[in-house]
């Protein structure tokens, strides 16, 4: 306001164009976390056990349970382009929201997300087949560098925060059905591999200070808020940025609030009311899926405003003339 | 004579589901000027909408507005007083020479134009424009042409609708008021008559009482240019429009006057419920 | 090192703007040979290349059949002079002035068509006649916001005009990029060069736009209005929403109520005050035309009917695309202007005369022949090269439809060297420049976007054909001859890069070892 007379517009289809990107960035560099951690577990196990990861990796990104192998399932998951959660699909879809928000991310972060997009579109299953490690490992670091991108370049206005949230939403959301697959799961030996899908294993141990088990491990992913995939540092994140956004945007009707869920999410964690976090995880995990609607409800009925000409239109039937 | 008319044009639209806005244009508002003095006119729009009025491009009066609440019906009244005046009789002394000469087409180039609702086969359109040229003065020629779609048409409701050309009905033998006016300026038009397309209201009876109310008609018809527009309505044989004809949009056919048109989001209309209902008044 | 200058010589009748006969004609082209020759030309490629990647990455493309293409960047630039762009742009403006006065008269009060100096069914005729939009005021106004010509140097140097449009004219995105680019592949030749700047661009149209907003308004909202992310020239659109800093929206972003404009944003619904519209006509308002458009917004037209919203450029000025009308030009600037035609037309036949139709007919394996509304060389017959089946189809179609063709002389484009192979060699080029108005002022940009036809012989210079570009550099009035000298770029060493090498490598890796699929 200072510089400019008029305050920055932001069109109500780019945020929620930019809110998505941030949400397909950080799901697909997700998919090739899950997908990277499972392969290099492979090495040396049963065939049983590679079918219960087929499965247990099914459950992560949320594709309906079927018979499977690893590889198949991880050329449908890097590849396919039809799957909502992979890789690919992703790059395509973060792709398009960039593009549709072309005025408004910054230059260098469209051109990182359009050399990723682009160098993906000539990616092959056989390219794959070469070193599938070496693929979600530049996943991984082509989505650190746009994050770190859109970091150092992107004004803290109102467009990096709803990329923010995208983002940070998106990883609750990722680390709330890592704990729902693992809660079920009989077999609760593997928690490691659990916090090394979040990449949290390193910060487990220096966090923790003890060997790994289930109950430590859920309490550290549902509150420890030095780990920032954690549910409540999430949280915090996500309550933090629907302030600043409430800020840049003047209009008091307009200023976004944080839903009450939400804030009961967060006071519940900060505040636990008994020790044993892990009994109650299920009902945390209720409580995030009830914030997480919220969420979506708040942004899309306050900030995204479908346009009401979304709906299908007519002309008006004419008059018969005699 | 002098006639004073009063009219009421309703429309009501029911539509099955919410409609959330639209956007609309009324054409509903008689003319001023020539043989008619409006008096009155009054649009209203249910619910209720800001009115917008202009002009448009061929001199009709255009009321436009915008709903945004959700609805599911709209009711459009359009009522007015005109005062009709009969036109003099017929004083047509052009002849074909100068309605074929360059100066004349180029004036009058916009009603020579053929438009989709006025498109003949080449074949039917040279035989027209033979027959008709062939007479003596252009007024002969025009006879000739209302004749021949007197043999070509019958009139018959519920056959064609409302977007139907003259092409197609002409295939068909049968159609309204609309097609009669089609299928006459594009057989006159490819003779070089330039033609308009008119729409209004037509008083049903031929000597009505002052003060009776008659159930009337959203009608169409036509001018034709012989040195000045002559009305004429070949739906009903009439070669002079008289004071029983209330002339409301006139232009190349009737994409240019259609009574009401717009767009809306949400549910679907069914089609429109009208009346019409005209009073002498004096 | 060999000379790509070497063997360089014009082709056939075509005017070639660097040599003739005598050797070079035009004393400011040797600066810039000799700094060629001095590069050598893989360096001159080598530097290219590294541009056209750094476009690919940044997606400076348009779409082509579903696929991003770069629009190939020549890296000779093409050399105007001073005093010869000060007659172009006299004449530009002149042209442009006179067309806008036409218009503006032809939708009020039609004195050219009453005096006949314009047929008034050419005008009632033509597809873009906007009888929906008749009646908004932009009397005073400005009707062509942006205009951009199409030009082409004949045979004897002379520019000429071949085409108006001004409607949504596109290219200037490539003009701009290809100065930075230019910058980058020859920054020897800024030195020694002084060259007019083309950066303007974006405020000279912010400003039109904001002095064309409803006089009331204090504070302006301005947006550019894209059909979308689809549209091939959305990466235009993109560019000078950000360039001039305003919101680039499509038609679902705005709607209207009771006459005004809002857009939909975070903060709730803003007023819009005027629109950049880069959408045709008949997209803009599904009210008035296509009921079935999705691009536009309904009501527009009654909102600048209103004046409530200014939309530009203005609804219906494709009247004065049409080709027929083109030809009506220089008697529009004697009509209006009493002024005689400072740019030529090309020579171009009416067929609705009788006799011209006549001559056409005979001759017409020697001319072009154009639809009148067709753009970007659409449905355009070549006499000299098309078939006998094409030559008969186009004279049964123009004879059954005279306002709908008109035949032309086939102009030799003028030639300039160009990068092919490992040397230089004549290819045919145009030029597209840039008028941009507002109420008071016409500003023309220095230069504008040089097509160039890549294939030897061809004169068909569409970026959907095969064309490319070149940077246009006019030349300050104050530019005297420099001394220059190249320096070659060293190269990389890896110990100097070390921590850069590493990060490309993780890239290339995959990018060209392990990724690389079919090329596209």
């Amino acid at each position: 306001m200072k510089y400019s007379q008029r305050s920055q517009t932001m069109l109500s289809r780019t945020a929620e164009s930019l809110f998505w990107l941030g949400r397909y960035l950080e799901r697909a560099e997700a998919t090739a976390r899950v997908l990277d951690v499972h392969l290099h577990d492979l090495i040396g196990t049963t065939s049983m056990h590679q079918l219960r990861w087929a499965n247990e990796i099914q459950a992560l990104v949320g594709m309906d349970i079927s018979e499977t192998t690893f590889d198949e399932l991880a050329t449908i998951l890097s590849l396919s382009k039809n799957h909502p959660s992979s890789i690919s699909m992703c790059y395509e879809l973060a792709w398009q929201n960039a593009k549709s928000a072309r005025d408004t991310v910054s230059l260098e972060l469209w051109e990182s997300i359009n050399v990723t997009y682009s160098r993906l579109r000539r990616t092959f299953v056989t390219d794959l087949g070469h070193s599938p490690h070496a693929f979600f490992a530049w996943i991984k670091d082509r989505s650190a560098m746009a994050r770190g991108i859109s970091d150092t370049t992107m004004n803290r206005d109102q467009a990096w925060f709803f990329l923010h949230i995208g983002r940070s939403l998106e990883q609750l959301d990722g680390t709330a059905r890592l704990l729902r697959v693992k809660l079920v799961d009989p077999d609760g030996e593997d928690w490691v591999v659990a916090l090394r899908c979040l990449g949290g294993h390193e910060a487990y141990i220096r966090a923790v200070q003890r060997p790994v088990d289930k109950a430590k491990a859920i309490e550290f992913l549902l509150t420890d808020t030095s780990f920032p995939k954690s549910i409540l540092f999430l949280a915090e994140s996500i309550t933090d940025s629907l302030g600043e956004l409430s800020r840049h945007i003047v209009d008091p009707p307009h200023k976004p609030t944080v839903p009450p869920s939400l804030a009961r999410l967060v006071a519940n964690l900060r505040y636990p009311r008994i020790n044993e976090l892990a009994d109650q995880a299920d009902s945390y995990l209720a409580e995030v899926e009830e914030a997480l609607i919220d969420l979506g409800q708040t942004l899309d009925s306050s900030l995204f405003a479908p346009a009401p000409e979304s709906i299908t239109s007519h002309t008006q039937r004419l008059e018969v003339w005699i | 004579m002098t006639w004073r008319l009063e009219i009421t044009h309703r429309t009501m639209y029911q539509y099955n589901g919410p409609v959330y806005s639209s956007y609309n244009e009324v054409r509903m508002t008689p003319r001023r000027g020539g043989s008619q003095n409006l008096l009155s006119s009054t649009i209203t729009v249910s619910p209720s909408a800001s009115l917008y009025g202009y002009i448009d491009y061929f001199g009709t009066a255009v009321t436009a507005f915008d709903l945004h609440r959700v609805h599911d019906y709209l009711d459009i009244a359009a009522s007015s007083h005109v005062e009709v005046l009969t036109t003099k009789g017929p004083e047509h002394t052009i002849d074909w020479n100068n309605l074929l000469s360059d100066d004349t087409a180029d004036n009058f180039a916009e009603f020579l134009m053929t438009t989709k609702y006025t498109t003949l086969g080449p074949e039917v359109a040279s035989e027209l424009k033979d027959r008709i040229r062939s007479e003596p003065t252009p007024q002969d020629g025009l006879e000739v042409g209302l004749e021949w779609v007197e043999e070509h048409l019958s009139y018959e409701r519920g056959i064609t609708h409302v977007r139907s050309s003259a092409a197609e009905a002409l295939t068909i033998g049968k159609g309204v008021c609309q097609d009669f006016s089609h299928l006459t300026i594009a057989c006159m038009r490819s003779a070089g008559i330039p033609m308009r397309y008119v729409s209004g209201y037509l008083y049903p009876g031929e000597s009505p009482a002052v003060g009776e109310s008659s159930v009337g008609e959203s009608h169409a018809w036509v001018e034709a240019w012989l040195g000045r527009w002559i009305g004429l309505d070949p739906s009903n044989h009439v070669s002079h429009i008289d004071q029983r004809y209330v002339a409301v949009g006139k232009g190349r056919d009737y994409g240019d006057v259609s009574p009401f048109t717009g767009i809306f989001y949400g549910g679907e209309s069914s089609s429109p419920m009208v009346t019409v209902s005209i009073t002498r008044r004096q | 090192m060999e000379n790509p200058f070497e063997n360089y010589k014009s082709k056939g009748e075509s005017f070639d703007e660097m040599i003739d006969d005598q050797g070079v004609h035009d004393g400011n082209w040797q600066l810039l040979t000799k700094a060629v020759e001095a590069m050598g030309i893989d360096e001159l490629k080598r530097r290219t290349l590294e541009c056209e990647e750094s476009f690919k990455a940044r997606g400076i493309t348009f779409s082509l059949g579903g696929q991003e293409r770069t629009f190939p960047l020549d890296p000779i630039p093409r050399i105007v002079t001073s005093t010869e762009w000060e007659t172009v742009e006299a004449g530009l403006i002149q042209r442009v002035r006179a067309v806008e006065m036409f218009l503006d008269d032809i939708y009020s009060q039609g004195e050219v068509l009453k005096d006949k100096i314009v047929p008034r069914r050419l005008v009632v005729g033509s597809s873009q006649f906007a009888r929906r939009a008749f009646g908004i005021n932009n009397f005073g106004q400005v009707r062509i916001t942006v205009a951009g010509l199409d030009l082409i140097r004949d045979e004897k140097g002379a520019l000429t005009v071949l085409e108006d449009n001004l409607r949504t004219p596109s290219g200037i995105s490539y003009v701009l990029e290809n100065r930075r680019a230019m910058a980058r592949i020859l920054p020897e030749l800024f030195e020694s060069y002084e060259i007019e700047p083309v950066v303007d661009y974006p405020s000279k149209l912010l400003s039109a736009l904001l002095a064309q907003a409803p006089h009331h308004v204090a504070n302006p909202m301005v947006v550019l209005l894209t059909p979308g992310v689809y549209n091939s020239a959305y990466f235009e659109h993109s560019f000078l929403a950000r360039q001039m800093g305003i919101p680039l929206v499509e038609g679902r972003d705005l709607f209207c109520r009771a006459n005004n404009v809002y857009v939909r944003t975070t903060e709730g619904d803003l007023k819009v005050d005027v629109i950049y519209r880069r959408i045709d006509d008949d997209y803009l308002d599904p009210v008035q035309y296509k009921g079935d458009s999705v691009l536009g917004v309904p009501g527009l037209i009654n909102a600048a009917r209103a004046n409530n919203v200014v939309i530009a450029n203005a609804v219906g000025n494709g009247v004065a695309d049409d080709k027929l009308l083109y030809t009506y030009v220089p008697e529009l600037i004697e009509y209006y202007l009493d002024q005689k035609p400072i740019l030529p037309n090309v020579e171009t036949y009416r067929l609705e005369d009788r006799d011209m139709r006549e001559y056409v007919l005979k001759n017409i394996d020697r001319l072009v022949l154009k639809p009148v509304d067709a753009s970007g060389g659409k449905g355009i017959v070549i006499g000299p090269t098309a078939s006998d089946e094409e030559l008969a189809h186009v004279a049964k179609e123009l004879v059954a439809n005279p306002r709908g063709w008109i035949a032309q002389r086939v102009v030799k484009f003028s030639t300039i060297p160009t990068v092919v192979g490992s040397k230089l060699a004549p290819r045919h080029v145009d030029l597209r420049p840039f008028i941009v108005s507002s109420p008071g002022e016409r500003w023309v940009l220095p230069g504008g976007l040089t097509r160039v036809a890549l294939p030897e012989g061809s004169m068909v210079v569409n970026s959907s054909q095969g064309g490319g570009s070149k940077d246009t550099w006019v030349l300050s009035s104050r530019h005297s001859a420099k001394k220059i000298s190249i320096r070659q770029t060293p190269q990389l060493r890896v110990e100097d890069t070390q921590s850069t090498l590493d990060f490309a490598e993780i890239l290339e890796s995959f990018s060209s070892e392990q990724f690389t699929g079919s090329d596209e």
